[in-house]
């Protein structure tokens, strides 16, 4: 058995996982550095050289969807030292599963934690400043640092089984559900950016015609919104979209 | 000015090098995001409101644009050092500035449309990065062959390149930059009419928002969101 001190160095090591990040080996060296306090506890001489040369092979899955990996991957190391799997089981489990990882991970992590917490933190920047910042940061790693521990833990405690583990949670319906609020909360941001130009712009307004300016100001924002989103699905980029609004727009501003 | 701009650069440089290497190589914590790499910079600079401002306007722009397989996506840590380091250094050149929130609106576009560029330097230098970090393995690999333990030594070395790279590279654009800002500003006043350019960039970003978080269910969320709160914002008002 690892021990639950070498169990929480490579839980630490996680965190470095993608640190000789490369072309050619990905998150190769990162993989076998954080799994290496494991297999020091379980291999020694040559079998430990061979167990790190196993885990230094190409893996390249999203990264905190490592843990998980890392926690049946000491698992399989464990077996293959009692003899009931073969030496090489951990490296043929990360083979199978670093491909639907990567994917999940990105879609999930990447597609609509991030998002939604970055629309949390702008709403909260929106209407009480420098906490923005402080939401994003507890929103999105209130998922990511579960992910990690709990993935790691289970990884640990169920092996290979981990994959049906994960599968229970429905990560992709979860990113639905998120995308969902994310748009409502963009929703909300759209109405906050409204209140600031109109106090900005209108400071005196007062009555009916701020509730009139307000409402027109965020029905404004909306369709623009909306109408601008249809470029990116025909293929523009943020950069390009900047040049061709915001330039005319300061060209404007500075020859008017 | 030189020495001023010198300190600055340096300054969040250094800063920029360390919050960068949240972004790859080390915890992903997501301090790197713009929401939060450009009020650092901006308290640096000593203006992090304008830091709020530019980190609140960036992360909406780049919030789909997302490092998938092989792709890197644009440097959001360099682009919030360098518009952040344009707009605080603007505010501070430029006379008679009538109040952080305004100016730094006024300003942010032009950092933003001036930084663009150049914050392609620094995803070029991220792939030199990449490349360097394949004689790291190289050398866990003949650590382990010779009985040693340099795994996570290697590995680690893969975080030191990501930092020293990154700030050289934040330095070399950064310098530059500042001191055109210092030289440019006294001479420019931001013109009340440059707020259509703000609005611009935040119609932008929340459109790129609004395609990340796509789904045809979810315009309808967007929508009845939007008008629902600016009801609530308004019932609010005449309540006060």
């Amino acid at each position: 058995m690892v021990t639950k001190s070498a169990l929480f160095k490579v839980f630490l090591g996680s965190f470095f996982i993608q640190s000789a990040w490369s072309f050619e080996k990905m998150q190769g060296l990162g993989f076998a550095a954080a799994i290496s306090p494991a297999i020091k506890e379980l291999w020694q001489g040559e079998k430990r050289k061979e167990a790190l040369k196993r885990h230094l092979a190409f893996y390249n899955a999203h990264p905190y969807m490592a843990s998980p990996v890392l926690g049946a991957a000491i698992r399989l190391e464990e077996r293959a030292r009692e003899g009931t799997a073969a030496a090489d089981a951990a490296v043929s489990f990360k083979k199978k599963i670093m491909g639907p990882y990567g994917a999940i991970g990105d879609s999930f992590f990447w597609g609509s934690v991030r998002p939604l917490a970055s629309c949390f933190g702008i709403l909260a920047a929106l209407l009480w400043g420098f906490w923005g910042p402080i939401v994003f940061l507890a929103v999105y790693n209130s998922f990511h640092l579960w992910m990690r521990w709990q993935g790691l833990r289970k990884g640990y405690a169920l092996g290979e089984g981990v994959v049906n583990y994960i599968r229970e949670w429905e990560l992709p319906r979860w990113s639905r559900r998120f995308h969902l609020i994310a748009m409502a909360l963009l929703g909300a941001c759209s109405a906050a950016l409204s209140w600031n130009a109109l106090r900005l712009l209108a400071p005196g307004t007062e009555g009916r015609y701020f509730a009139a300016g307000m409402l027109g100001a965020t029905l404004l924002v909306i369709a623009f919104a909306t109408f601008l989103s249809l470029f990116f699905k025909k293929g523009m980029t943020v950069s390009r979209l900047v040049y061709i609004i915001v330039v005319p727009l300061i060209v404007f501003g500075a020859v008017y | 000015m030189l020495t001023e701009a010198l300190r600055d650069s340096l300054v969040i440089s250094i800063a920029g090098g360390v919050l960068s290497v949240d972004r790859t190589a080390a915890l992903q914590v997501m301090v790197s995001r713009p929401i939060v790499a450009a009020p650092v910079i901006g308290y640096l600079l000593g203006n992090a409101a304008a830091g709020l401002i530019v980190g609140v306007t960036l992360e909406l722009l780049l919030i789909g644009d997302l490092p998938v397989g092989r792709y890197i996506p644009v440097h959001e840590t360099g682009l919030s050092v360098l518009v952040t380091g344009i707009t605080v250094t603007a505010l501070g050149a430029m006379e008679g500035a009538r109040g952080v929130l305004t100016d730094a609106l006024l300003v942010l576009p032009l950092a933003l449309v001036a930084s663009i560029p150049v914050s392609r330097f620094h995803q070029k230098a991220d792939e030199f990065t990449r490349r360097l970090n394949s004689r790291f393995f190289k050398e866990a690999l003949a650590g382990i062959e010779a009985g040693g333990e340099g795994v996570m030594k290697a590995n680690l070395k893969g975080t030191a390149a990501f930092f020293a790279v990154n700030t050289a590279a934040f330095f070399a654009t950064a310098l530059p930059v500042l001191l055109v800002s210092r030289a440019l500003f006294p001479r420019v006043q931001a013109a009340a009419l440059m707020l259509p350019a703000f609005g611009g960039c935040v119609l932008i970003g929340i459109s790129a928002a609004l395609y990340a978080v796509y789904s045809e269910k979810g315009l309808l969320i967007f929508s009845a969101s939007g008008l629902a709160s600016a009801f609530i914002l308004v019932w609010l008002a005449l309540l006060w």
